[in-house]
């Protein structure tokens, strides 16, 4: 989902039209395309920070622009997420995108600047004033935020603004199921699955999230697949369904408009993911 | 017999030789104790992670012949279920859990989580560095082989309402696990008549009104996302708590002397690396949740010394009772006393 989101947030570069010249916008557009539909992470991998830099130097010359902040936040964590494997510098990159993405929300939403320090009823009073329009700050923002929160999974720090994401997604969820082609319903499955049902987690609220997930992308975005089998099938230790899911997205054709780089990706995940499961299960 | 006969079968008896060495090679593992452990600790808890790496650290060292499997996130149930399932032996044969339902089979495994028993970290650090291996030898007596504790931290008070002293704690809607005893008697101790949840319905609880205060560990407060819908914490560290890993004698015996060593050093080091960053989450935690916006509540001198008094009549009433033994109560004082009868550094 972390590509998928990348290369969306650098379609989306293409409406930024007050900074951004029509002939930089085409090349955002192209290489959007490009992304998505890339067979070859590697090259993405290499190639993404270039892009990284660019939208640095255009937020010199806005920096108090709330979509060209939203896009930089979006593209840092995405990066970071799918391709950064060292945990400092994807603690950096996450941290980055975090303060980004507040940034953005602060300035195009009402009442959202310290949203992190406020007291959680009162963070729960501007969730539920939040509306349709919203949503793609409010989403923005969530995704930056369980990115920089992955980033920082052993810091305690951290995992106390974990309810804050939730409650967030929840909301962006309740306002557009469908958000991001599903994307919404993999966060929230993939959040939901965090804590056992013993100690008052709802697995199946999970399930039901992933399931809605591919159903939404008709079954051809094969990372919902792969979190479903990684983050909830893993945690109830149930092995069929882990295994069948990951097969099927072994064998499935990557190939796909707009998802062809996720679900490369999702592929070599799967992989890793079934060789590891005599060691797990 | 032609001369490449004889070649041909010189050649094949020595590779029935190589066959056999590697099939005497690999018998030991094919021999393997595998120990299943599961805890309600999730997957990617420090637990977890520093139990997965010793578990490979152990199957290294003993050439595969012990390895250990793991059932985390409370697949296998609570810690009850998973020492009924140790008890049976077939699907399960050890557990991390905290020392409540083990203390069933050992009562004094529960001494150190009485309410107000040591003065500072020193004491305790003290104590445990001598009745920490008296514990696990008197454990093994009851055919569970422990590996050390860990702690989790000190539990306080934490309120949607101002908190102060005992006495402003009795007025509310206070939590106790359910089935719980040693926490139970604490509070009981206190004057507190508490509402029994499970930790499944603690949230739920704080936020339809059926409870209002709690004491918890920090940590565990923070990570179960409690603090959303807390305001007050009283500062002041109320009881230990503190957790191990534990195997059946029955399946620990099933490994050789020499292996049974390298278990033992690996998961003991791993237990201490684990006691060493509770004490440093714990700290954290602590600092978190001023940032979460709680406000800690420094009893007065008045307010503490009534604090002491109760629990310290209610920890005699605990012994008289046997919920913890006479002898260990005893043990436990004496060292405190050793500990306060040293010279200042």
């Amino acid at each position: 989902m972390f590509a998928g989101t990348l290369a969306g947030a650098l379609l989306w570069l293409g409406g930024c039209t007050t900074v951004i010249n029509s002939v930089t916008e085409d090349l955002a557009a192209d290489l959007s395309t490009a992304i998505l539909n890339s067979e070859d992470p590697d090259t993405v991998r290499q190639g993404a920070p270039a892009y990284l830099l660019l939208i640095d130097a255009l937020l010199g010359e806005a920096p108090r622009n709330e979509n060209l902040l939203l896009q930089a936040a979006t593209l840092n964590s995405s990066y970071a997420g799918a391709f950064v494997d060292d945990p400092a510098r994807a603690q950096v990159l996450s941290r980055k995108a975090m303060y980004q993405a507040q940034k953005a929300v602060c300035l195009g939403l009402k009442r959202a600047c310290n949203l992190r320090q406020r007291p959680f009823p009162e963070f729960e009073r501007w969730l539920a004033a939040l509306g349709p329009k919203d949503v793609p700050m409010a989403y923005g923002l969530g995704t930056a935020w369980a990115s920089w929160l992955q980033a920082h999974s052993d810091d305690l720090g951290a995992i106390a603004e974990l309810g804050r994401v939730t409650a967030l997604m929840a909301r962006v969820l309740e306002l557009a199921p469908t958000h991001d082609g599903g994307t919404v319903q993999l966060y929230m499955g993939v959040l939901e699955s965090l804590k056992p049902a013993l100690v008052g987690g709802q697995p199946e609220k999970a399930r039901a999230h992933f399931e809605r997930a591919i159903d939404i992308s008709q079954g051809r975005n094969l990372m919902a697949k792969v979190f479903f089998a990684e983050s909830y099938a893993r945690a109830v230790f149930d092995r069929e369904l882990h295994d069948r899911l990951l097969q099927e997205v072994v064998q499935a054709e990557p190939v796909a408009r707009d998802l062809t780089l996720t679900n490369t990706l999702a592929q070599r995940q799967a992989q890793t993911l079934l060789e590891t499961a005599d060691d797990y299960f | 017999m032609t001369i490449s006969e004889t070649r041909r079968r010189a050649g094949a008896n020595v590779l029935l030789a190589v066959l056999l060495l590697a099939v005497a090679a690999m018998a030991p593992a094919a021999w393997a104790v595998t120990i299943k452990v599961a805890t309600v600790s999730p997957d990617g808890s420090t637990w977890m992670k520093t139990l997965r790496k010793a578990g490979a650290d152990v199957a290294a060292a003993t050439d595969g012949r012990v390895k250990f499997k793991f059932y985390p996130g409370g697949v296998q149930g609570d810690d009850k279920t998973v020492l009924r399932k140790m008890r049976l032996g077939s699907s399960l044969h050890g557990g991390v859990m905290t020392v409540g339902v083990l203390s069933q089979a050992y009562p004094d495994l529960q001494i150190y989580g009485l309410p107000l028993v040591f003065e500072n970290a020193a004491e305790l650090d003290y104590v445990r560095a001598e009745m920490d291996a008296e514990l696990m030898a008197g454990l093994e007596d009851e055919g569970y082989v422990g590996f050390g504790f860990a702690e989790i931290g000190y539990a306080y008070v934490m309120s949607q309402k101002p908190v102060d002293s005992v006495e402003s704690v009795r007025r509310l809607k206070n939590w106790v696990p359910d089935g719980d005893l040693a926490s139970a008697k604490a509070l009981e101790a206190f004057g507190i008549s508490p509402i029994p949840l499970t930790i499944g319905d603690v949230l739920a609880g704080l936020q339809t009104g059926l409870i209002d205060t709690i004491a918890a560990p920090p940590v565990g407060t923070l990570t179960l996302q409690w603090h959303t819908r807390l305001s007050h914490v009283l500062d002041m560290p109320m009881l230990y708590t503190y957790g191990l890993l534990v195997v059946s004698d029955r399946q620990f015996r099933k490994v050789s002397a020499a292996d049974q060593a390298i278990v033992r050093e690996v998961m003991g080091a791993a237990t201490q690396a684990v006691n060493a960053r509770s004490r440093a989450d714990h700290e954290q935690a602590l600092g978190v949740l001023q940032r979460q916006g709680l406000t800690f509540h420094v009893p007065d001198a008045p307010a503490r010394d009534t604090a002491q008094a109760l629990a310290d009549a209610a920890n005699e009433a605990l012994v008289a009772e046997g919920f913890v033994t006479r002898k260990g109560w005893d043990r436990l004082q004496a060292l405190r006393q050793a500990y306060a009868a040293q010279p200042e550094p």
